[in-house]
Formats: C-alpha cells, structure tokens, sequence
C-alpha cells in the first residue's frame, strides 16, 4: 500500500513537471507573431473601455486539490478536491468596497462537500480620524494566520497549537473597527471586533444566542531597513463556550522578513512565530488552561522555490492528564507562476487525535480571473 | 498633566486634523519616475516620496504596511495605471484611510490618461504569460509619452491646488522645452545605430525602443514573467548569430546569469538599462534616467 501511495505522489509530480516543460515549446512560434502584430500603436485614451471591473467585480476561482499518504490513519491514502473558493471583489461607490468570498470545503473525516460563505464584508473606505469599518462575516485579525485564505499558506494543515483552538480559522458575522495610530516612527494598527458568535470553533459557542464574540489586535510594523521589517503583534479573544461559560485566548506573533527589494522576487527569509494562552471555562468544573505554539522558518531559496519547516508544540488538559502534544513539518513549494504553485508537505505528527504518526500532502493550487495582492 | 497629554493626543487623532506643517502638497507615487516628474511639475509646493524605489520590479512590489502611513496623508497619489501596480497599489490605497486620493477623487492621478499605448491585445489569457489587457504599461520610458505623463500630474496639482495654476504651468512649459532639447541630444547619440536589432530579457522596452530606433528580435522570457529556460536561450543564441545582434539589453532586478550566457555564447556584449529614476545613484531625475540609458548603449556598443 506504501508504495501505491507513493507511485500516485511521484506520478502526480512527474506529470506537472512535464507539463512546465512544454512551455518551451509553445514559446518558439507564438510571443514573436504575438508581439509583432500588436507591435502596432493603438489610442486607447485611458483604457476605460477595455475595463473588464467597472461593471463587474473582479471575479476569481481559487482551487486547492490534495492527496495524501499518511500510513496510521484508517484512510491512509486519498485524494480530494479539498477547496474551491470563488472571489466576488469591486468597489461599491466611492465610500465603500466590498469582498465576497464562497467555498465549497471536502471534509477529509465524513467525505462529504460543504458550501458556505467564507468572508462576505463591506470596507469603508473615508472614514474620518483614520478609521475603517468593516462588516459582515469576517476573520477576526487575531495572530497572523487566521485572516490570510489557506491557499496562500506556505503549510497544508495548520499548526496543532493552532487548530485545536481555531480548527482552520475563526469567523464570524460582525464588525471590525480599526484605527491606523497616527504616529510616524512604525506602523501601528489596532483593530477592534464584535461578533455574533462563532461560525465553526471548537472552543467557541457557535449559537448566536450564547452571546458575543470580542476581539482585538494591536498590529506593529517595523522597517528596520529597505530589506528588513518586523512585525509583532498581540491579540485577545473572549467570548462563551458551549459550556455556558466563557473562553479567553490571548496571543503574541512575530514576524522577521529579509526580503531585498531589488530581487524580491528571487531569494527572501521569513520567520514567523505564534504563543497562544487559552482560559477555557468549564461551568462548574473550573477552566482548562492550555499553552501553544508555533514558529515557522520559510526560505525562499530561488525564483520558483520555497522551503518551510515548522514546529509546533502545545500544553494541554485532555481528561486529568496534561498532554504535550506536537508536530514537526517540513515543505517545498514550487511556483510556476503568480497563479499556480505545488507543494508538498512532510510532517510528523505526536498525539493529535487521529493524526499521530508520519503523513505526506501534496497540493495543487492554481488561481483564473483576477486576485489581488495578499498581506504582506 | 499626562493623562492631559494623551487626551490631548486621542482628541487630536479623532477629530482627524493633519499636521501638515511644512504647508506643501504631499504626494505619493508608486514609480520614482512619476516623483521625479512631480517634483519638476510641483517645484517647491510639493512634497513628494515614492512607493517604489527605482531599482525594484514595478510589478512585484511588496505592499507593506508602512507605506500605508504615508498614502494616509497624502494629499495626491500618482500611478502608473493599466494594472501595472494591480498586484500592490490596490490593497496600500485601500487600507490608506484616506478618501482624498481614492480612484475618482481629485487626488488620484493616472498618469497613463490620454497615452497612446503599444501591444494592446485583443484578447487576452494567462497562456501568453503577464500580458496586460490595456496595452504594454511601460510607456514612461519613452520621453515624449514623459510629457504627456507631467501634463496628468499638472493637471492633479490643478485639481489639489488651482491657485497656484501659473506657476505649475510654468514649470510644466519647461519641462517639456527641457525633454525637447535633450532629446535631440540622445537621438543624436544613437543616431548610428538606428533599427539595430537587440534581444532584451522582459518585454519592458517596446517604447524605448519605438522612440530610439532600435528593433526588439525576442526576448530571454519565453513569455512575459516566466524566467528563461534553456530551450529558449538556444532560440536566442541562433537568432543573435543570425541577425548579427550585438547587444543584450537586461534590467536592473533581473539576474544577468542568463543574459551571461548568450553573451559568452554569441560575442554579444550585456548591458544593464535602467528602467526607472534611482536605479544608479547617478540617476537622480527624469533627464538623468535617459541620459544614462543612452550612455550605457553608445559605450557598450564603441569598438
């Protein structure tokens, strides 16, 4: 069985590296006759006409299709069109913008696809005193992975730490307020959200009537120079369980990017790590305290390629006993374009409920239409 | 006194008033090339900073945060426009807070208005590679679309601030006298070598090379934005020998490797063009990037 699992990942990689392959060959004819006979000059004024957005939103189509090999679970072997997100994005007039974002989700355990709405917002965009609104169903910006869409992750499966508090992220249908501090020496952003509850969260009431969700964010930006930037940040989140009682979460990030800016798009370092303290009420129990974290080194060690490996370690009360559980992940990215990108991801993982033990993923991501620049 | 200071600090930043104490109009392009036109056009009035520096990619651009500090009180923003910056510019004005230079507001200036374009398609898709649906947007580094370029940015500052209409079309009147006469100068430089064909490394050069004569064989990108591959080195290396061609013509963010290559292949000699003011520190406005430009083929190409 290992070795059908690994003849399907080898099979798969071979093919899409013949592919690229073949973009040799559709070179030698066509880029000369194309650019030759648009060589001619065309008065095209400011180009309003040829807008595809002013009417329309800018439309995209975002696919993440995976398999895997992970020899200690029942369903050691797969493949699955895990994600197809369809992105709604235009300006509304010129007060506001709005984002709309759906997916279609493969559920790995049940095997079934569900449909639903990942963002859906409205931005403000001239609000007085350096404030912008935003509302609908959001991510709360609490850490630095909860807001990015997965698909630009450099991993495949989040961090434990991470997952067991926020499974694949925290959202919910609110407001977010937030405020550009207005000093000069760094960026400073603090961001404040209210919202009806939870949509999916293991540590969160997903019933609206259980009462709100607050969370705040103190974003700091440092360019330590033309190459260099640091960004810490901290982060609060509060709201009821499903125990009728409440869960506090507070966190720390940090992000230390190299990235020259004269080849940017060639070589870049970035490290990235997250502590997270959990206060989880149990009714008349008491509360379960829970520490976790992760840190991330990504390497981006030419024009197509980036290498990751991530650690993740997490103190937590299962029953009466205190478990240490953890993961060591190590992944490669290959980009072919802006638009396209496989991955493969080798991890190990020690006491997460039906993931203990090695894995291999392998994921294919590729984006049509337009898609817009994500955070730095 | 300090629970004084910072209400006095909260009330300042919530009532939304900007210190601007230097009194000048702040501007923030993306390009330096669009800075250096704005500060000729603007002269002392302006108060301008450039997203980009002059030796980066305009395309890659990353948006970081601090940046947003600076479109949060600027007054203008100038752009290249036809999707040239869509990877970067959107999100920084977006999160700029700022409704003064959002796209449609006095503010917002799009220094491609009115400029014929090359390479426009009709139609388009990804299988060409990085290909912009409004046309090829790297008409700045054709001087005389450089004057259409400062009428856009004459006609923002207008907008911002028409008290002062005399004196940006003063200086407006000079620049483009100024373009006048030194384009004389470099056409005069490549003179000789009018319809020389050269290879160059991106498709980034098609309005240089219509205003100065030369004639464009192919490029070291298979298609736009995908790097070189050895098949098409090999394509390149047979037509250099072909046609003669004595120049390789790269930019300053791309590697020279395999522009190195050809060159050691062919005879073919390398030259790193500058694509926008600041991409050499001796390049420090507008008239520098064209002069440099125009050096650097004429010394390559002596004997």
């Amino acid at each position: 069985m290992k070795a059908i699992g690994i003849s399907i990942l080898i099979m798969l990689i071979t093919t899409a590296t013949k592919t690229y392959s073949q973009t040799d060959s559709f070179s030698q004819d066509s880029l000369l006759q194309v650019i030759s006979s648009e060589m001619n000059e065309v008065s095209s004024g400011n180009g309003a006409g040829r807008s595809l957005s002013i009417s329309n939103p800018r439309i995209s189509v975002i696919g993440d299709l995976q398999t895997w090999y992970q020899p200690n679970k029942q369903h050691s072997l797969g493949a699955a069109l895990n994600e197809m997100e369809f992105a709604f994005q235009s300006a509304v007039d010129p007060y506001a913008r709005a984002d709309v974002f759906f997916t279609v989700e493969h559920n790995a355990e049940t095997g079934e696809n569900s449909a639903g709405i990942e963002e859906a917002y409205v931005t403000t965009l001239s609000l007085p005193a350096q404030l912008q609104l935003r509302a609908g169903r959001i991510k709360p910006a609490f850490g630095r992975i909860n807001t990015p869409h997965s698909h630009t992750n450099h991993f495949l499966d989040y961090p434990g730490s991470w997952s067991q508090l926020f499974d694949q992220g925290l959202a919910g249908d609110g407001f977010s307020l937030s405020w550009l501090i207005p000093q000069t020496l760094f960026y400073q952003e603090l961001t404040a959200e209210v919202m009806n509850g939870a949509i999916e969260s293991p540590v969160f009431s997903t019933q609206p009537q259980q009462g709100l969700l607050y969370s705040a964010h103190l974003k700091n930006f440092f360019e330590l120079n033309e190459n260099m930037t640091l960004e810490i940040g901290l982060s609060a989140l509060s709201g009821q369980n499903d125990s009728s009682d409440n869960s506090h979460i507070l966190g720390g990030d940090l992000t230390l990017k190299w990235k020259p800016l004269q080849m940017n798009t060639y070589k870049s370092i970035s490290w990235q790590s997250e502590v997270y303290l959990a206060s989880l009420g149990q009714g008349s129990i008491g509360s379960a305290q829970s520490l976790g974290m992760y840190s991330m080194l990504s390497w981006q060690f030419a024009k197509r390629w980036i290498a990751t490996g991530r650690y993740d370690y997490s103190n937590v009360i299962k029953g009466n006993a205190l478990k240490h559980p953890w993961t060591a992940a190590l992944l490669f990215g290959w980009y072919a374009t802006e638009f396209q990108k496989l991955e493969i991801e080798s991890s190990w993982n020690n006491q997460y409920s039906g993931q203990n033990g090695p894995g291999v993923k392998l994921r294919w991501i590729f984006v049509i239409g337009s898609h817009g620049a994500h955070q730095y | 006194m300090k629970h004084k200071n910072i209400l006095l600090f909260l009330l300042i930043s919530i009532s939304g008033i900007r210190a601007n104490a230097s009194g000048k109009i702040k501007v923030v392009t993306t390009l330096t090339d669009l800075k250096s036109i704005t500060e000729i056009i603007g002269g002392d009035l302006v108060e301008v900073s450039s997203i980009a520096t002059g030796y980066q990619n305009p395309h890659f651009v990353d948006p970081k945060p601090s940046y947003i500090i600076k479109l949060s009180k600027a007054d203008m923003f100038v752009t290249i426009g036809l999707d040239l910056e869509n990877g970067w510019s959107p999100s920084l004005l977006n999160s700029s807070r700022n409704a003064r230079i959002q796209k449609g507001a006095p503010g917002y200036v799009d220094a491609s208005e009115n400029i014929s374009l090359l390479q426009v398609p009709n139609s388009i898709s990804r299988q060409q590679g990085d290909i912009h649906i409004f046309g090829n947007p790297h008409y700045w580094l054709d001087p005389m679309r450089g004057k259409l370029i400062a009428r856009n940015i004459y006609n923002g500052l207008l907008r911002i601030s028409p008290e002062n209409k005399n004196y940006f079309a003063k200086n407006l009147a000079a620049f483009i006298a100024k373009i006048d006469r030194q384009d004389k100068i470099w056409k005069n430089a490549l003179a000789p070598y009018d319809g020389m064909k050269v290879i160059v490394y991106h498709n980034e050069w098609v309005y240089f090379e219509k205003h100065f004569g030369l004639k464009v064989v192919d490029f070291l990108e298979p298609k736009p934005g995908i790097p070189p591959t050895p098949s098409q080195l090999v394509k390149v290396i047979n037509e250099v020998k072909a046609n003669n061609i004595k120049l390789i013509i790269t930019s300053p963010y791309f590697p020279t490797k395999s522009a190195d290559v050809v060159a050691r292949q062919t005879g073919a000699k390398v030259v790193v063009l500058a694509t926008s003011v600041g991409a050499e520190d001796e390049i420090k406005d507008y008239f520098d990037l064209f002069d440099y430009d125009v050096h650097q083929i004429v010394n390559h190409l002596k004997p």
